[in-house]
């Protein structure tokens, strides 16, 4: 027990995720520091005739769909503990019902000294979407003492193939 | 997407996917593209790294664009930290979209 003890590499949490979502706007209040999120995504519907025409050309298309990926993060130790920066890398990928993953966005994540919270904000102006059904936005962290990226979030989005109106 | 760090010289190279790089393409003087003889981007490297914070953006296992972060502080207390990432479509002078 004595062994496990010193041979027991301790690994710290330097960050995490405290929540994520997709919505159509986000807007800060710079006097308060708040977030107001409009408008959260949880399903988006889309013509029929958008997967007809991927089908006739064989490729993915991009959806006309503006939206963004908002995430939180906090770090774990309190500044009054620890304050060093922290250099971190997130992923998100965009996972369609499949399993396929159709996107992917690497981004730095930095925490300064002295900032507890950090709010990341993707403004995307498109979205694949290879077939109707549940896909998931998955955001994986690498913070400085991993080697790889691991999962911390799953954002679900509901893709429903409706039939235009006449 | 692979990333390696050489913090000595402040530089990131993030390799997108494997192939012979046959030429370099500078976006701008700390951007620089690794691409293959059909035009692939095989790689991207990002000098002066901490002063140039990128996101990248792949579509499958092809490179889509890449996108200069940028971060302000908020409120009145600076606890909290703001950043932007748009993607490679939106304000095109803060986006390096390969075309």
């Amino acid at each position: 027990m004595g062994k496990d003890y010193k041979t027991k590499k301790f690994e710290i949490e330097y960050a995490k995720c405290v929540w994520g979502l997709l919505c159509s706007l986000s807007s800060v209040d710079q006097e308060r520091n708040n977030i107001s999120l409009f408008n959260v995504v949880e399903q988006i519907n889309i013509p029929i005739e958008f997967f007809v025409q991927q089908k006739k050309e064989n490729k993915n298309l991009v959806f006309p769909f503006s939206y963004e990926v908002v995430l939180c993060w906090r770090r774990t130790l309190d500044i009054g503990i620890s304050n060093e920066e922290i250099l971190a890398d997130f992923k998100i990928k965009v996972v369609d019902p499949s399993g396929k993953i159709l996107q992917e966005i690497l981004s730095p994540l930095k925490f300064p000294k002295g900032i507890k919270r950090l709010r990341s904000r993707l403004v995307m102006q498109g979205m694949l979407a290879s077939m109707a059904g549940d896909y998931a936005y998955h955001v994986e962290i690498k913070l400085p003492n991993q080697n790889d990226f691991e999962k911390v979030l799953e954002i679900p989005l509901e893709v429903r193939e409706v039939s235009s109106p006449k | 997407m692979k990333i390696e760090d050489d913090k000595t010289i402040d530089a990131r190279y993030v390799r997108i996917k494997k192939g012979q790089i046959t030429h370099t393409k500078k976006e701008r003087d700390w951007l620089l593209f690794d691409c293959a003889a059909n035009g692939d981007v095989l790689g991207v490297e990002i000098l002066d790294f901490s002063k140039h914070p990128v996101s990248i953006f792949t579509v499958g296992k092809n490179f889509f664009g890449c996108s200069l972060i940028k971060s302000k502080p908020l409120g009145k207390d600076q606890e909290s930290l703001g950043l932007t990432v748009d993607s490679p479509e939106h304000e095109k002078d803060s986006q390096f979209a390969f075309a």
